[in-house]
């Protein structure tokens, strides 16, 4: 389990997390839900080791990730999928797909990422950026998949993508989460997260407000509608 | 004013083909460093006199002739770079470029000053290799076969370099570091690491430049210093930071110096301080460099 306990982070001097506790069991789809600036994606970046100043523990596998750099941190078997999606614009399509290293057995081939998104292969010469916004989303997911992480953080994977986008990637998230990955997935899109998350948990100025089982999703909809300002 | 002698022309843009081999090599490697590491290397012009300086000592003290020093001394100059790479230079990729200019800079005249204090101010000989005397008849002039040696290897070790660079699964990682390095991190690569290597590759390619260099001029502390000021003009004009840019910049304005040499030859030393401002006026971020 990926245990978050009393985490804090700081950007210079600005304190933007304030104690956020939250655990992500292995096996599951976890959700953070906030709006813009409540501490979600900042959440991922100190899990990953790009926060400058951080306190608190995330604890995996019985060490605490603070501790770590980022490189240490992805070789424990965690990803990162940024918000910008992070594909490089000096790299062609298979270079950016094949530059993270294999952290553990078990990734998935380049086959089968290319089964799973198909527009990918068709595009493998194009430089990474001339993709349009959806297919960049699916170089950026396809690129962990293939490291053999079992920890995916995905961040706002569905924002500014057409709706059938939206719905070939939760497709594909449905796929990562029948394989037995962990996915902690960073969302606006109440919605989008509805069926696929085991566990939600509400964000509002770098704190946790909430925590819902799927099953009380649906009753929680419009206070977390609310929340998110829909 | 002008007087064409097309023989004239002809030889000089050799020889100038000459020097920007040696512009090309110090550049490259000065582009790598910078768009890596984001270090304006004023030390570079350091190593590349430290490499004919290690030709020279090798052949001194150890018998080991130029074919030894040429493998040998990168090698050694690229450790020592690791060094000041670990020590010195890792300390200013969070801080801005400038602290970085004046840090090099001072590494560059303190290590220069100390050269100076063993060896003394004056040009030491360095042998051409007994395989590489004489020269061939190229019709409008006698080229020497070493010169013809530097510009042969010379290239080859430039185009290597962007072979590297651009079609490697390691050039990917260094491209992609250089447009965001801690997303490649969180990749799970080591770009500290990475960076540590990329400072021993270029200066290494700075040494190999000192060691090709040795035998056409004096062995002398000022020798980096005076070549370095000008592969920082061909970066500039080439674009901060691109590979192509560099290699071809530093032979095109090699090729332009020879051309003024022949036509013009109190102009040859700025026209290529002139060609820079001229580019930095009309594209300020070089000839192939990326948009800021």
């Amino acid at each position: 389990m990926l245990d978050l306990h009393d985490l804090n982070a700081w950007y210079g001097e600005s304190h933007v997390l304030h104690g956020i506790s939250m655990q992500i069991p292995e096996g599951k789809v976890v959700s953070m839900l906030g709006r813009n600036g409540a501490g979600k994606s900042t959440t991922m970046k100190a899990i990953m080791g790009l926060m400058g100043r951080t306190s608190g523990r995330i604890g995996w596998q019985g060490v605490n990730l603070l501790d770590l750099r980022p490189d240490q941190i992805a070789r424990r078997g965690i990803a990162f999928c940024p918000e910008d999606r992070g594909i490089f614009p000096s790299l062609s399509v298979m270079e950016n797909l094949m530059l993270p290293p294999r952290v553990a057995e078990g990734g998935m081939t380049t086959d089968e990422v290319f089964h799973l998104f198909p527009n990918i292969l068709e595009r493998a010469g194009s430089r990474g950026t001339q993709l349009s916004g959806g297919e960049q989303q699916m170089l950026a997911i396809g690129r962990i998949l293939r490291t053999g992480a079992r920890v995916l953080l995905l961040d706002e994977p569905t924002e500014g993508l057409a709706p059938v986008i939206v719905q070939q990637i939760e497709r594909t998230i449905h796929e990562i989460k029948n394989r037995g990955y962990t996915v902690l997935l960073v969302e606006q899109n109440a919605h989008f997260v509805q069926g696929l998350a085991d566990i939600h948990y509400l964000v509002e100025h770098g704190t946790i407000v909430d925590r819902l089982e799927s099953h009380e999703f649906a009753a929680n909809l419009a206070r977390v509608d609310k929340l998110l300002g829909v | 004013m002008f007087d064409i002698n097309v023989n004239l022309i002809l030889g000089q843009m050799v020889l100038g083909l000459v020097n920007g081999v040696f512009y090309a090599i110090l550049s490259l490697g000065l582009a790598i460093i910078f768009g890596l590491l984001g270090v304006i290397n004023f030390a570079h012009g350091v190593f590349f006199m430290l490499g004919a300086f290690g030709a020279y000592m090798l052949g001194e003290t150890l018998g080991i002739g130029y074919w030894g020093a040429l493998v040998l001394v990168p090698l050694m100059v690229g450790i020592l770079g690791i060094g000041t790479e670990k020590v010195l230079i890792r300390h200013l990729y969070k801080i801005e470029h400038l602290y970085g200019l004046l840090l090099t800079l001072g590494l560059a005249l303190a290590a220069e000053g100390a050269i100076r204090i063993f060896f003394g101010p004056q040009g030491l000989p360095y042998r051409i290799p007994a395989e590489l005397r004489g020269g061939i008849n190229l019709g409008f002039m006698v080229l020497p076969y070493y010169r013809a040696w530097v510009v042969g290897i010379g290239i080859a070790v430039c185009l290597i370099a962007w072979v590297l660079i651009e079609r490697t699964a390691l050039g990917a990682r260094l491209r992609a570091a250089t447009d965001n390095p801690d997303l490649v991190q969180a990749f799970g690569i080591n770009v500290p690491r990475l960076r540590t290597f990329t400072y021993g590759v270029g200066v290494a390619l700075a040494a190999f430049g000192g060691v090709l260099a040795a035998p056409m001029a004096a062995v002398e502390p000022a020798m980096g210093t005076n070549i370095v000021i000008v592969a920082f003009a061909v970066v500039v004009i080439g674009g901060m930071g691109s590979i192509m840019g560099a290699i071809i910049t530093g032979l095109g304005l090699g090729l332009l110096e020879g051309l003024a040499k022949a036509i013009l030859p109190q102009a040859s030393t700025t026209v290529i301080f002139v060609a820079m401002v001229i580019v930095l006026i009309l594209r300020p971020r070089g000839l192939m460099g990326k948009m800021a």
